[in-house]
């Protein structure tokens, strides 16, 4: 049983890359690059340059309905003059595996409508069974770029340049997410993870009322179907997602942030 | 802004780069001459409202229907007067006039003249130095090591170092002299004596002095008709250009190139009185040719690589003589064009091909003849264009086409051509599928171009062809079709998004396990969504691109997703562009061509397989008004790998790395 979680735990965590992306994130089949808001620090920290407040966000998520997989992630984003600076710290694990990434950003605002930042990304792996314990470094770089009003393209490279064999593979996701108006919003985004196969996927967000949305998305690699609700109010907003990957299961998720 | 206009005026050009590359599969074709001539004219713009046919066919965005539009409007209705004005030609488009506007101006009358005894105060002297090197030691190289150091010989080796040595010299003056010099050594190429570099041309031409249209000695080009008798250099086939398939010959012109074969070499003249404009020309040259082991007399044909690396290559090395006598004569007559053109090659030692069935019909002996007729006739809405052809051995190849413009918003094109399987020409490059060969092709083109809204254009083409004898590769006649559909929205200056899809369907060889091979259905497709935008310094690139190969039951799948950057820095004169891509295919038979900026008049067009990533890293600094300097970095990692390449170019380990320096001089 214990192998079971562990192997669950592996290919789960081959995409952990994107799963750290908060509730909203997950509701749109986690396609987020593009995107500017709370949880740029997960998703695409050169956004975080358009984040006018300073942000606390919590996440967590309950993997295919397995305690032992679930994860959680709390990060940050913080306002340094125009530029950003932010972390997120994310877990997973149980007994017989544990993983853990630490994640620091720098986010510089270019132009008013170009970011780049910069990312370094602590890797922890342990099972103790085998006595292994993992740590690795890998940089990534990222890009946030307002086309117009409406369209705003994001890119990561993730592991830039590997440092050493233990770091995760190196992959490139361009995205968009495209403003219908104030209440609509797509997204889409293409991963390409060096040693997994293409994946693309697209996301839809509606806003019934000021504070009220309405979240959907699907993704090919893996197969991902998702929605979720999310509620703000003033400076606190709550975010539930649902995905589902067929044969393996559903996965609810919650998260919060706050903005000051 | 003057970046801006310039990364625009490249992208079209880009995309059909691209194109010639994944049809002739080559991953760097000598499009030298065609970037150099762009630059020329950037640097001396033409008189558009004085500009013939030839002068307009330097420029390869424009298609044939907008350079007769351009000489019809200008002959109707008087000179242009202003850039705005070009938009009142019939089927040209706004970014096709914004990129001719780059390279014209809008004179009245002619030019100043310049005395000639200023010559040399006033001629412009350009000389440009590439030094280019694989930083890992390939297998070629590690057996020379090997060799040298012990005497123990490991097979063929390659005898000179891995360095790429590139040198040219142009010297130009006003349009009328003009002077050029280029010295290559390849990689893996030794030095030799007298002047150490392998590969040496230079030419002196003379231009438009009174009846004198051109005069060049030493090396040159010649292009006549629509390729299918005499046209010595490469030529663009199917693209998503699909209003391209007119060739526009240039005639005679003094040779810059890099292809170390595909030029001629002697004396070549044009005169032109009123509307007859006559072309002559003598070369004497070697051209590289295979030596058959078993008869040293006979050539088993000629070799277009520019290679000499290993001592077989260099045996080959201009081991084959051919003098050639060529003319060409032309004739306007308003509306109608007709031209005649005749060349006979005597070569020194004959050329017998090896003993396969498919190369029966391939040329053999010492003499070879072409003659041929082209046409072109305005006529209306409609344009007609084609040539006849007939070689030493009574065999015909024709081709014809025909543009017909519906409307302002859609323009068709439609093309036949059928060449006889004993037809063919040394120096050919028709219109087709056979990218330069005859072949006994056989074949129907349509493509049209059709804008239905602002801002938006589809470009589409079918083409049906067969092969009325056997190739390699295809051991009985065959057939395939070719389809490509590219739609493109142009939002504005700053950015653009097109979509493209291929498809290709044709016979091959099937499994090689009975006596009569059977032929096999290969098909290839491919999907592309490409999208750029400018954001004052800096322009963003971004595609994403799938393959998919089809043969005996078995699919191989690809994909390629990229991000390219590149920024003007504000302060200093440097241009940074970058690319960061992945890539992952189930072979080499799925792989993807990608374009690649590169230091100026170099091409790069890798191919993309296996699984792994590329970057590159390309720096341009304008030191002064005189001097730039490039920086080229490339990498590339398969992932999984232990080794890279094949036979002598094979590298250990799974990274790649490449690096080139050049060095620009303007005086």
């Amino acid at each position: 049983m214990k192998r079971h979680y562990f192997l669950f735990t592996l290919v789960v965590c081959s995409f952990s890359c994107v799963c750290q992306i908060g509730a909203k994130g997950r509701a749109m089949g986690s396609n987020t690059i593009g995107l500017t808001d709370a949880f740029s620090a997960l998703n695409n920290p050169a956004a975080s340059t358009n984040v006018q407040r300073n942000v606390l966000i919590t996440d967590w998520e309950n993997r295919y309905m397995v305690n032992k997989l679930s994860q959680s992630t709390v990060g940050g984003i913080f306002k340094v003059n125009n530029d950003r600076l932010g972390f997120s710290l994310y877990h997973t694990g149980f007994s017989a595996f544990s993983s853990s990434d630490f994640r620091l950003f720098y986010a510089k605002k270019i132009s008013s409508k170009f970011s780049v930042a910069t990312r370094l990304n602590l890797h922890h792996t342990f099972i103790p069974e085998q006595n292994n314990n993992i740590i690795s470094i890998s940089p990534d770089i990222f890009l946030h770029y307002e086309v117009n009003e409406k369209l705003n393209f994001g890119v990561n490279a993730g592991n830039l340049i590997p440092i050493h064999s233990e770091s995760p593979s190196q992959q490139l996701i361009i995205g968009l997410a495209y403003y219908f108006s104030d209440k609509l919003t797509f997204t889409s985004d293409c991963i390409k993870i060096m040693d997994a196969p293409f994946s693309a996927g697209i996301g839809l967000e509606w806003s019934i009322k000021e504070s009220l949305f309405l979240r959907t998305g699907l993704r090919n690699q893996p197969q991902i179907n998702s929605f979720g609700i999310g509620y703000k109010k003033e400076s606190f907003a709550c975010d539930f997602s649902f995905s589902y990957i067929p044969i393996i299961g559903m996965s609810p998720g919650l998260s919060l942030s706050y903005v000051w | 802004m003057i970046y801006g206009a310039q990364v625009h005026a490249q992208i079209p050009l880009e995309r059909e780069i691209e194109s010639v590359a994944e049809n002739i599969e080559s991953e760097e074709g000598d499009l030298v001459q065609i970037a150099e001539n762009l630059e020329i004219r950037r640097e001396q713009k033409i008189n558009i409202n004085t500009a013939d046919r030839m002068t307009l066919a330097e420029f390869p965005f424009l298609n044939a229907f907008q350079i007769n539009n351009i000489l019809q409007y200008i002959k109707k209705n008087g000179p242009l007067l202003a850039p705005y004005e070009l938009m009142a030609i019939k089927a040209m488009d706004l970014e096709t006039a914004k990129q001719l506007s780059e390279f014209i101006y809008f004179g009245s009358g002619s030019p100043k003249k310049i005395p000639w005894k200023k010559m040399f105060k006033y001629g412009r002297h350009n000389t440009l130095t590439r030094w280019q090197r694989v930083l890992n030691e390939q297998e070629g190289y590690k057996r020379r090591r090997v060799y040298e150091s012990t005497g123990e010989s490991q097979g063929t080796h390659y005898l000179g170092d891995p360095n790429r040595f590139f040198a040219r010299h142009r010297f130009t003056f006003s349009r009328h002299i003009q002077m050029g010099l280029t010295l290559e050594k390849d990689p893996g190429e030794p030095w030799q004596n007298p002047i150490g570099f392998d590969f040496l041309s230079g030419h002196i031409a003379i231009m438009d002095v009174g009846h004198l249209k051109r005069l060049v000695v030493g090396d040159f080009q010649a292009q006549f008709g629509q390729g299918l008798a005499l046209w010595s250099s490469m030529a663009f086939s199917k693209s998503a250009m699909t209003l391209n398939s007119q060739r526009f010959s240039r005639g005679v012109y003094g040779y810059t190139g890099a292809d170390e074969n595909r030029f001629f070499r002697g004396t070549a003249a044009t005169i032109q009185w009123g509307k007859t404009t006559v072309s002559g020309f003598y070369s004497n040259k070697g051209f590289d040719a295979s030596i058959p082991s078993n008869d040293p007399e006979v050539r088993n044909g000629l070799q277009w690589s520019g290679l000499h690396r290993t001592p077989t290559e260099l045996a080959n090395k201009n081991s084959l003589t051919i003098q050639t006598i060529g003319g060409n004569i032309q004739r306007d007559f308003g509306d109608f064009h007709l031209g005649i053109t005749a060349v006979d090659h005597q070569l020194a030692s004959p050329i017998v091909p090896p003993d396969q069935l498919y190369r029966q019909n391939q040329f053999r002996g010492s003499h070879s003849q072409n003659l041929s007729m082209d046409y072109q006739w305005v006529l209306r809405g409609m344009q007609f264009f084609g040539e006849v052809a007939k070689n030493e051995r009574g065999a015909w190849a024709q081709t014809h086409g025909v543009y017909v413009e519906v409307d302002q918003q859609l323009i068709f094109n439609l093309h036949h051509r059928n060449f006889s399987p004993q037809y063919d020409a040394l120096f050919m490059a028709p219109f087709g599928e056979s990218h330069g060969k005859g072949n006994g092709e056989r074949g129907t083109y349509l493509g049209f171009e059709w804008r239905p809204f602002s801002k938006w254009v589809t470009h589409a083409y079918a083409d049906h062809y067969q092969f009325q004898w056997l190739r390699f590769q295809a051991g009985a006649p065959t057939k395939g079709v070719d389809y490509l559909w590219q739609t493109e929205y142009i939002h504005d200056k700053n950015t653009s998004v097109y979509f493209r899809l291929r498809w290709q369907n044709r016979d091959i060889n099937g499994e090689n396990e009975q006596i009569i091979r059977p032929l096999a259905n290969e098909s290839r497709g491919s999907a592309r969504l490409h999208f750029s935008h400018q954001l004052d310094r800096w322009v963003f690139a971004s595609r994403l691109e799938m393959s998919r190969r089809n043969y005996l039951e078995e699919s191989q799948n690809g994909w390629l997703i990229f991000q390219d950057l590149r920024y003007h820095f504000l302060r200093v004169p440097l241009v940074l562009t970058m690319r960061y891509a992945l890539f992952d295919t189930d072979g080499y038979a799925a792989r993807i061509y990608a374009y690649e900026h590169d230091v100026l008049y170099a091409f790069s067009i890798p191919a993309y397989f296996s699984t792994g990533r590329r970057m590159y890293l390309l720096l341009k600094w304008k030191t002064g008004k005189k001097i730039d300097l490039w920086l080229r970095y490339a990498n590339t990692h398969h992932h999984g790998t232990h080794t890279m390449g094949s036979g002598l170019n094979t590298i250990e380990g799974n990274n790649f790395h490449e690096i080139k320096v050049q060095c620009r001089l303007k005086f």
